[in-house]
């Protein structure tokens, strides 16, 4: 443990033990496997120092006057919390005085006073098994046994360790509280709360959120939330963290509340790009019934998200799915074998033009890896697609500027970023935990520019929010390059070489402020302050998406943000960098294996290499299959994953029984037992998800990780990869003859640069062991989950800077379309004032009430005639809403805009019954609407 | 300097011109207006344009004589003036009648004179009444005396000079050596020596320096620190000046508890007009030293006193104590670092610096240097706030200056330095007034209020009463205090209702030492005071209280803990 070159020894209880400066003594103690007795301290937060209970005394030495002489004396200070006391070298501690225990056993009497723990004084306890009935022994508000955290409880443990006779003198009151159980995913019950504040530390420190607080003082402080009454109300993010923190059973998931774990495996979150390290607990019927998100993981530092915390319980839904062949409407169960040699038969007379593979992006790197050279060798056709819309569009273009696609730097390194550009990315929602470090950089004193038309969460906490004009984004990317162009802190000659600054500029002549004012809806003055904001910061980072842009300007839209990044020169940067973000949790592996149409694996891009005559090479794009199947050109169709969590409005799903009858073979790997896409496929084959395969993932930031075969799976199950293999080694074509998944990576690694040298065997080996709990030593319940510390692997972008330079040819595109209809552009926020709650009487649960308003333009409104006040009903092809109009001069015509409630949409997940609601993004698109004024 | 000399004249040729009419001084700090000195006050100006007198009324702070507010004075062009206690709203016309028009001041009404050029002599001189002439006055020197919102009175008087002095004739070095030297101690109840504090803010590099000035006061029994605000607020912006030029610190922050309406108007007032003079802001006086002062508001919560609650107060959290290290000087209000004194203390430093530290330490102990400002309150005849010298008895004070217990009773009790300073007996009410014998006789001097009881008074229901102050005020932070305290009132109530044990007082030790070991910060730690030395000193008390366990008695005020939430 040596950092800086400096190591730190100190002496507790006499044993020695050594440690890194800034740590605390107790961190220090817990490391060396000295467990020292805590309730308010969490690993990841701030120290507290308020429940005393890690109280130690350090061993100093005095000089004292003794018959005229200086002698020195060694003394004890008082007890102080080793929780809040840095580390110093020579330290001596002592955390098992005979007086410290009577400190703890005498706070912890008094906490006990207030906590339900009948069970704890029952001479029953050592007999009580989980399936007795308690009788007469314990009243029932007042067991253990019927707490959603027994034994898991970290009270219970430290009373335990404590070794305390529970006959305490003092008065034991209970609270007598309502249970808060009328919000999504999780129920507070704060009869239990110990006053920790974890929970508040956690929301306020490590989510920005401040969603819970304290309330009241003294002996009536507890915690609640800090509007309202409802987390619906406070602007809570549902992600989970305060019950992930909560050392006692006041907060605690929902679902499976009462369940115990029998196992706990560890995995990687497989609903968003971030790749969250999770581990999940397991009951004693192998149900997955708790996620809780890996505290020493690297990606999310203990942290995870309403999707992957309360989202994940798809991984109990997929139960003895066998392959199936569709007859007509009548699905009659095959055996691999069988469908198998059906599909084979089928293949070599399929025409690689009239063919194509869907894939979603949640596919692991092995996989994706076969089934691109799966269609090349032995469907030779390189009509792969990945995308539902032009979200990884949005990452293409970086092989062409900076010689890769991906993430220039890691995702924490935006923490320490000055100013953070975020570009129509709705990242709460979508990409949740990499808001953490953009909140953080935040807090120390970064700018935050949200550059989107949409309300989202990060609009609303931006030091800047530019709202364009929906469609202008490219226009405004542009002239803020321009502008910075201009701008006489930017020395031409600090750019790179080659780049011709006067021809730069004249391309950019059209763009005028007063167009730009026009255009794009913002203000010189406004402009103008972003642009002082740019110049002075010196570490910019830069996230992107490609949300609801124009599919036709998404490439300029890419290279403009490109530019911009080249002027601020925040890719070569520690702690800048330029984040793409797309759909999907291994986008990023399906780039790097080629299970694309424009790239080969390696980010080789097609266009140059000319070796594969043989296959078709053609770039394939989401126009392209629309056009092939709206043609009825299209004859086979390979759809592997689960592709309709990714899009509500895929072609695929939308095709009429003509469209579909002229494709031939549709041949679906779904994972999904209850797929809709099964009523219109030939073969159905289900795959493994990513809890019952080997196989690797790579996050936005290149982290490779690796999971592992937790859940058990029918025989009839195979990993895409075994089954294309399969399928190709039955037509004897040579290269699929893999023993496993390690093989396949082993393959990877000697194709695709990037991965080279990483393999199975090393990306577990960069897991290593932690502290592990022994029988005698009780340490706390929240590491008892980290066995291991995955690290992953991330591959390394190699920059060729005399290839980085600025666009050439900038193509301006300056009339955006006014379209007919009247386009709602929606936004989603944490919390909305003057947020009510109702309680819905059949399902007991709160319903957040709020007026919704719609912001409009005056001609707009004229056209429709409605005043500003009145109430509309706004129609979009899935549903009718009322608001209030409120007419806005800024508004662009032909748009409304609406902000919804973030709970809103919680609710509606946790309602949403289909296989894996939480896989799909919700993503916030522009939408056709009709308004209706009501009278 | 020449600014300083410029202003000083403005103001003197501001107050030579006031003194040429009669002057009604009307006493409004809080015991004033308490007594209804505003309703007398109306009752002036109603009587004076009725007249059409020009006559100046002035609204000054207060002698600090509580027992005599409402207290006017009338102050005549010849210098001469009358004091009026206890005036009634009828006495006002007479007043006004015999004494500005007649010139013949109704002396059978009057309390004290001053100047007085009348061979009558059953009316006794104000400055030689007992409870001025046994006072050492430094902070509260202009008390009564001036306007407090007009900063020319306060220049007139010497006031800001030592600003001056500190600017442009010593060296910021000399400044702080003259505190030091001085042995000031904090009088917030910790009583750690002021310069050595300075110093360790002076020690600090950084670009943005707070100097904290703690006016939060919540002890029930202490105005102290109300009382400069209200009737001298200029000399603490002086003293707030003097330890920014000592430290180089860059903003001042004067915390006031909400609600304390008189307080926090007058020294939003006096940083107006310091700003207005040049005293604050920019270049000071010309000099090369900027200093930025404003008053900021804490919600009303006893624990926002202690020095780093205040800081979370400041920074708009709940008001709880952080722990330490880091230290204010280190890592303060907003992380910058900071340095946070009482009231007394800062308001100490304009006459250390005008008059040098010799001079100061003269007054007082060798340990405990300058004088004490002392709140009597209770069973006494002559309540109200008195600035003593170090070292005086307790004896002293409540017998010479408060004119003892009335009624003939006994003195039993003495409740010092607020709730957590516990209760002293009769027997200690020789002890001295300063940091180190009151600390020896198991009290604190703390925020100076002292509270007398005599023989009448129930030990063990005052006791209950200050436990419910320390219980209702606990932050709720640390596990300890929070609970603690909680258990210690129930336990309390349960010996009130006679329906506890004798065991219950072990219990109580029990509890009381786990919070003073485990607590945090030293309302916790000092939470267990009052019932530790009732217990000393009033065993007897307690006693007789388990003799009548489980008879019946009036049921006396519950005061809610844990359990009775909303």
């Amino acid at each position: 443990m040596v950092a800086n070159g400096h190591e730190i020894n100190l002496i507790v209880d006499g044993k020695q033990i050594t440690t890194i400066p800034g740590k605390t003594v107790l961190e220090a103690a817990l490391e060396s496997q000295i467990y020292i007795p805590y309730l308010c301290y969490h690993p990841g937060m701030k120290p507290f120092a308020a429940c005393r209970m890690c109280m130690v005394r350090e061993e100093i030495e005095i000089e004292v006057d003794q018959d005229g002489q200086k002698v020195k004396q060694k003394v004890l200070r008082p007890p102080t919390a080793s929780c809040a006391l840095p580390v110093r070298d020579g330290m001596v501690i002592q955390s098992n005085s005979n007086e410290i225990r009577e400190l703890q056993t005498d706070i912890m009497e008094m906490v006990i006073a207030e906590h339900p723990h009948g069970c704890l004084t029952c001479h029953r306890i050592d007999l009580c098994g989980p399936g007795d009935i308690c009788l007469r022994h314990v009243s029932v508000n007042d067991r253990c046994v019927t707490c959603p955290k027994n034994e898991r409880c970290e009270l219970k443990d430290t009373v335990r360790y404590l070794g305390m006779d529970i006959n305490s003198p003092l008065n034991y009151q209970t609270r007598n509280l309502p249970v808060e159980n009328g919000d999504p995913f999780y129920d507070r019950d704060y009869n239990l709360c110990i006053v920790c504040a974890r929970c508040v530390r956690v929301c306020e420190e490590v989510r920005g959120d401040s969603a819970i607080t304290f309330l009241e003082r003294a002996g009536q402080s507890l915690v609640g939330t800090s509007n309202g009454t409802s987390l619906m109300q406070s602007g809570c993010e549902f992600c989970g963290a305060c019950v992930d923190v909560c050392p006692v059973g006041a907060l605690v998931e929902t679902d499976n509340k009462w369940e115990k774990a029998a196992n706990v495996e560890k995995t990687i979150c497989n609903l968003c790009p971030v790749g969250c390290q999770v581990n999940l607990e397991f009951n004693n019927r192998e149900k997955m019934i708790r996620v809780i998100p890996e505290l020493n993981s690297p990606v999310n530092k203990g942290q995870a998200c309403f999707r992957g915390k309360f989202g994940s319980s798809y991984i109990n839904d997929k139960k003895n799915t066998t392959p199936k062949i569709n007859n007509k409407g009548i699905f009659i169960d095959k055996s691999i074998d069988e469908i198998i040699h059906d599909i084979s038969s089928k293949i070599p007379s399929m025409n690689p033009h009239e063919t194509a593979v869907l894939v979603a992006p949640n596919i692991s790197n092995e996989s994706a890896y076969v089934i691109q050279k799966f269609s090349r060798t032995v469907l030779k056709t390189n009509n792969i697609l990945s995308d539902t819309d032009n979200s990884t569009q949005s990452v293409m273009p970086l092989i062409e500027r900076l010689g890769f696609a991906a993430a220039t730097n890691s995702m924490w390194n935006i923490e320490k970023s000055d100013c953070i550009i975020l570009i129509n990315a709705n990242i709460t929602e979508e990409y949740n935990v990499l808001g953490l470090p953009i909140k953080n950089a935040l807090r120390n004193g970064s700018n935050l520019i949200t550059i989107d038309s949409r309300e989202t969460e990060s609009a609303s906490i931006a030091t800047h929010w530019i709202r364009p004009n929906p469609g202008s984004e490219l226009i405004l990317i542009q002239s803020i390059v321009n502008q910075l162009l201009r701008s006489k802190e930017i020395e031409p000659n600090t750019l790179f070489e080659g780049v011709n600054i006067d021809e730069y500029k004249n391309i950019f002549a059209e763009l005028t402020d007063d167009n730009i004012q026009q255009i794009a809806g913002v203000s010189y003055t406004f402009m103008n302050d972003i642009i002082e904001t740019l110049v002075s910061a010196n570490n910019i980072s830069i996230i992107y998406s490609s949300d609801n842009i124009n599919i036709n300007q998404t490439d300029q839209f890419v290279h403009s943000i490109i530019d911009l990044s080249i002027i601020l020169k925040n890719v070569f940067t520690e702690n800048g960098g330029l984040f793409p973000l797309s759909q999907g949790s291994n986008q990023q592996g399906l780039i790097d294996m080629g299970c694309r149409s424009e790239v080969l694996p390696g980010h080789r891009l097609i266009t140059n290499n000319q070796s594969s005559k043989d296959i078709t090479t053609n770039i394939f794009t989401y126009n392209d299959l629309e056009k092939l199947i709206y043609n009825q050109q299209l004859k086979n169709l390979f759809i592997i994953g689960d592709i309709e969590s990714f899009s509500y409005d895929h072609v695929v799903l939308s095709m009429n029984t003509t469209t579909r009858d002229a494709i031939d073979n549709i041949i679906l790997l779904t994972p999904s037992p209850n797929s809709s896409l099964i009523e219109i496929s030939d073969y159905i084959f289900p795959i493994k998800l990513h809890t019952e395969e080997i196989a690797t993932y790579t996050n936005l930031e290149r982290r490779i990780q690796i999971t592992d075969a937790i859940v058990k799976t029918t025989t009839d199950q195979l990993s895409t990869w075994e089954f294309l293999s399969r399928i190709a080694n039955t037509l004897n074509i040579d290269g699929f003859s893999y023993r496993n998944s390690s093989a396949v990576m082993d393959e990877i690694s000697s194709v695709v640069t990037q991965y080279e040298n990483i393999s199975h065997a090393k990306l577990n080996a960069s897991a290593k062991v932690i502290l592990k709990p022994e029988d005698n030593n009780p340490l706390p319940t929240q590491l008892l989950h980290s066995d291991k510390v995955l690290i992953g692997i991330q591959w390394k972008p190699e920059v060729n800077i005399s290839e980085f330079k600025l666009n050439k040819i900038p193509d301006l595109e300056l009339n955006i379309t006014t379209p007919d209809k009247l386009i709602l552009i929606p936004g989603r926020v944490l919390s909305i004032e003057g947020t009510e709650v109702e309680i819905n009487p059949i399902t007991n649960k709160n319903t957040a009430i709020y007026e919704k308003s719609l912001l409009m333009s005056p001609i707009d409104a004229q056209n429709l005639s409605i005043n500003n006040g009145d109430y509309v009903n706004i129609e979009t092809q899935y549903e009718i809403s009322t608001a209030k109009v409120k007419i806005d001069p800024n508004s662009h015509q032909g748009f409304v805009y609406c902000t919804k409630l973030f709970a809103e949409y919680m609710s509606f997940l946790e309602n949403d019954k289909s296989f894996n609601p939480m896989l799909k993004p919700g993503k916030l698109n522009y939408q056709t609407v009709s308004i209706t004024k009501i009278i | 300097m020449q600014r300083f000399i410029d202003l000083q004249n403005k103001a003197n040729k501001y107050t030579q011109k006031l003194s040429k009419k009669p002057r009604i001084r009307i006493g409004s700090d809080i015991s004033g207006v308490a007594a209804g000195s505003l309703i007398i006050s109306d009752e002036f100006h109603k009587q004076i344009a009725l007249n059409k007198l020009d006559i100046l009324i002035s609204h000054v702070g207060g002698f600090g004589l509580s027992y005599a507010e409402p207290l006017i004075d009338i102050e005549m062009p010849d210098g001469s003036r009358v004091f009026y206690s206890n005036v009634q709203l009828t006495d006002v016309e007479r007043i006004v009648q015999e004494h500005i028009i007649q010139c013949k001041p109704p002396l059978d009404i009057a309390f004290a004179t001053s100047n007085f050029t009348s061979t009558l002599t059953s009316v006794p001189d104000f400055y030689d009444l007992p409870v001025n002439k046994m006072q050492t006055k430094i902070l509260t020197e202009n008390f009564g005396e001036i306007d407090p919102l007009d900063i020319s009175e306060y220049i007139s008087l010497g006031g800001y000079s030592s600003v001056a002095k500190a600017l442009f004739e010593i060296s910021p070095e000399d400044v702080h050596k003259e505190i030091l030297d001085s042995k000031l101690r904090g009088r917030g109840g910790a009583a750690f020596p002021t310069g050595v504090k300075l110093g360790f803010l002076k020690g600090s590099n950084a670009e943005q320096k707070y100097i904290l000035c703690n006016c939060e006061e919540g002890d029930p029994g202490a105005w102290n620190d109300k009382a400069i605000l209200e009737s001298d607020p200029h000399r603490l912006l002086e003293g707030l000046i003097l330890a920014a030029i000592a430290t180089n610190a860059s903003h001042g922050i004067i915390f006031i508890r909400h609600g304390n309406d008189i307080p926090i108007s007058r020294t939003k007032a006096a940083i107006q007009s310091a700003y207005d003079s040049n005293l604050l802001g920019i270049s000071i006086l010309g000099s090369e030293f900027s200093f930025n002062a404003e008053v900021v508001l804490v919600g009303e919560s006893y624990v926002a006193g202690e020095e780093t609650a205040l800081m979370e107060a400041v920074e708009g959290k709940r008001a709880m104590p952080r722990y330490k290290p880091p230290f204010p000087a280190a890592f303060g209000v907003w992380g910058h670092p900071s340095n946070i004194n009482n009231i007394k203390t800062i308001a100490n430093l304009p006459s250390i610096i005008s008059k040098g530290s010799e001079w100061f330490k003269s007054i007082g102990t060798d340990t405990s240097s300058g004088t004490a400002v002392l709140c009597l309150s209770g069973n006494i005849l002559r309540p109200g706030l008195y600035e003593v010298a170090m070292g005086i008895t307790i004896r002293t004070v409540i017998e010479d200056i408060c004119g003892g217990v009335p009624n003939k009773k006994q003195l039993k009790l003495l409740q010092t330095g607020g709730p957590l300073g516990g209760v002293l007996n009769s027997t200690k009410l020789d002890t001295s007034i300063d940091f180190d014998s009151m600390a020896k006789a198991g009290a604190i001097l703390g925020s100076g209020g002292i509270i007398v009881a005599d023989e009448d008074v129930n030990v063990v229901d005052l006791t209950r009463m200050l436990i419910a102050f320390c219980q209702f005020e606990s932050c709720g932070k640390c596990f300890p205090c929070r609970l603690g305290n909680s258990h210690l009132l129930e336990i309390l109530n349960r010996i009130c209702d006679n329906t506890s044990s004798p065991s219950d007082i072990d219990l109580m030790r029990k509890v009381g030492t786990n919070m003073q070991q485990g607590s945090l910060c030293g309302h916790g730690q000092l939470g267990f005071n009052p019932i530790k030395s009732a217990l000393e000193y009033f065993k007897e008390d307690f006693d007789s209280a388990f003799e009548n366990i489980n008879k019946e008695i009036n049921a006396p005020i519950q005061i809610p803990t844990r359990a009775n939430r909303y």
